[in-house]
């Protein structure tokens, strides 16, 4: 078992409270001088460039504590990181130094074509050996501890021989890495499994240490109804809505209070709203204080 | 880890409809989520990158675009700010496109404008002496194209447009010779005479002032070629003159 530091090279430490996951719409509001939020999520693919708001971004790290959440490390391939978004990283995580960076348990690459999305991952002993070595390349590139995010899923592969939190497991175990718990991914996938959603994540809770629940997402989905049958989509886009909110308050009773966030992609309000979420993501931590 | 690999080989050529043979999960409800995910990313990011060819063409042909340009380029890279360098040739071929001649020239401008504002940029050039005026520094963003369509004017009337307004625009032949640097709006973009372009590609490209002149001059009388670079270079805004060392 490998221990990496968890946050040793953060600029600013992620306190154990309510953030915000920041747009590049948002930015203006920040510079504005507005009350702002305990610290801020942004994706790292956003900032890969050399644009104008690469460079508001490392105004803003000067001042707030930062969480790195990124999309393209496709930690399921085979094939491994990109070496040259791997490089990238490295080089955005250098110049930002956040307290947090975290990618997602699943793939979107192949052959060289890299797909916009995440695809879901059988939980077999060969994927969980081809993860397991895929953070290891990104945690030593990175020289800090990587935070792995359970996807949604919206079907059962059959060759899956493992559950989920058995599989996350055994990567905290082998890796040393954190798990970033999103809540609504956890309630996506076990409606859609046909799973209740409460023993998913008891089955969760009794597999992964607290300490190693290094941050949580909460976030709104729809339901899709396609030839007869109806799934959840994750899809950043609404309220989160009471069942997830209950599941938030059970983590939170459970493990303590943790760095938590609400994520929003689509239809994304107004920083004034993100603020008041945030204040309820809040309330929930305060109960654990 | 072959298992694995096939697996995945299989899942990503069903998404983009290329599936290989008796894939057991062709068909589940959760792949047409995933296609659409892939494709509605694929979309937003080159509607990003190609806004004006969206608005001439209109969103549907633009998916439809999308699409099929996805299917024969997929992306090979996370980040999609740098997806998208072969639609302007695609389009020039693609069903449909083949009456509007300036489609390919308004995607080079839109993707270079979109380049201009985003891309990672290398070191500054050094400082080129300019006979009679000084040392002039370009900003590494500066870059010199030259367009048979005034895709500027194009890509202007189309925002006009946008805005409500309605703008008459000329979309036959009509040469342009363009810079474009970054600034803080994104990417700004400047006419240039043929002489100016000519000087200013040739100072970009790395020769000193004195060749870059006689290059212009080839073509060129020499008072055009002077006039050309005191009063359409020199005065730019992308332009920075130290006048205390000639």
């Amino acid at each position: 078992m490998t221990r990496m530091p968890p946050a040793l090279f953060g600029r600013r430490p992620i306190p154990l409270a309510a953030g915000i996951g920041l747009r590049p719409a948002h930015y203006d509001g920040v510079f504005a001088g507005r009350p702002t939020a305990a610290w801020f999520e942004v994706h790292a693919e956003n900032h890969m460039t050399g644009g104008q708001l690469t460079a508001r971004l490392l105004q803003i790290a000067s001042s707030h504590p930062l969480s790195l959440h990124a999309v393209g490390l496709s930690l399921g391939s085979p094939s491994g990181p990109e070496e040259y978004h791997l490089s990238r990283l490295a080089e955005l995580v250098n110049a930002l130094r956040p307290a947090l960076v975290s990618d997602h348990l699943s793939w979107s690459a192949v052959d060289g074509i890299h797909l916009p999305d995440l695809l879901p991952l059988p939980y077999t002993e060969e994927a969980l050996r081809v993860v397991v070595r895929n953070i290891h390349v990104v945690q030593d590139r990175l020289c800090r501890r990587l935070v792995v995010e359970n996807p949604s899923r919206y079907l059962s592969l059959p060759d899956s021989s493992m559950s989920e939190a058995d599989f996350f497991a055994e990567l905290v175990l082998r890796t040393g890495c954190g798990v970033l718990l999103d809540v609504n991914n956890l309630y996506v996938t076990a409606t859609n499994m046909g799973t209740p959603p409460g023993a998913q994540l008891n089955d969760f809770l009794a597999k992964i240490a607290p300490e190693d629940i290094a941050e949580i997402h909460l976030a709104g989905h729809m339901s899709v109804s396609s030839s007869g049958s109806s799934l959840l989509v994750d899809h950043h886009g609404s309220a989160v809505c009471s069942e997830v909110w209950e599941l938030f308050e059970t983590v939170v009773a459970d493990v303590g209070p943790v760095p938590s966030l609400v994520e929003w992609d689509t239809h994304v309000p107004s920083f004034e709203a993100l603020q008041a979420e945030a204040a309820t993501v809040q309330s929930v931590l305060s109960l654990a204080l | 880890m072959g298992d694995l690999l096939d697996f995945q080989r299989r899942f990503i050529g069903t998404l983009l409809g290329t599936p290989t043979a008796d894939f057991e999960l062709d068909g589940h409800p959760a792949i047409e989520i995933h296609r659409r995910t892939v494709f509605s990313g694929l979309t937003k990011a080159l509607t990003l990158s190609f806004p004006t060819i969206r608005s001439l063409t209109g969103p549907d042909y633009f998916e439809h675009l999308v699409c099929e340009f996805a299917r024969e380029h997929p992306p090979h890279s996370a980040v999609l700010y740098d997806y998208g360098a072969e639609l302007p040739a695609f389009l020039e071929t693609f069903a449909g496109a083949e009456d509007y001649p300036y489609f390919g020239d308004v995607a080079r401008f839109d993707w270079l404008v979109d380049q201009t504002a985003h891309r990672l940029l290398g070191p500054t050039s050094a400082p080129r002496m300019i006979p009679d005026y000084g040392r002039v520094c370009l900003p590494a963003s500066l870059t010199c194209a030259r367009f048979d369509y005034a895709v500027d004017l194009i890509r202007d009337a189309v925002e006009l447009e946008r805005n409500g307004e309605s703008p008459t625009v000329d979309v036959g032949p009509n040469p342009r010779w363009l810079v474009l640097w970054r600034s803080p709006s994104g990417a700004s973009v400047k006419a240039l005479s043929a002489t100016a372009w000519n000087i200013l590609n040739a100072l970009a490209a790395g020769y000193d002032g004195m060749s870059s002149l006689e290059r212009a001059t080839e073509q060129d009388e020499a008072a055009q070629a002077l006039s050309a670079l005191r009063d359409e270079i020199l005065t730019s805004s992308f332009i920075r003159l130290n006048l205390q060392e000639p």
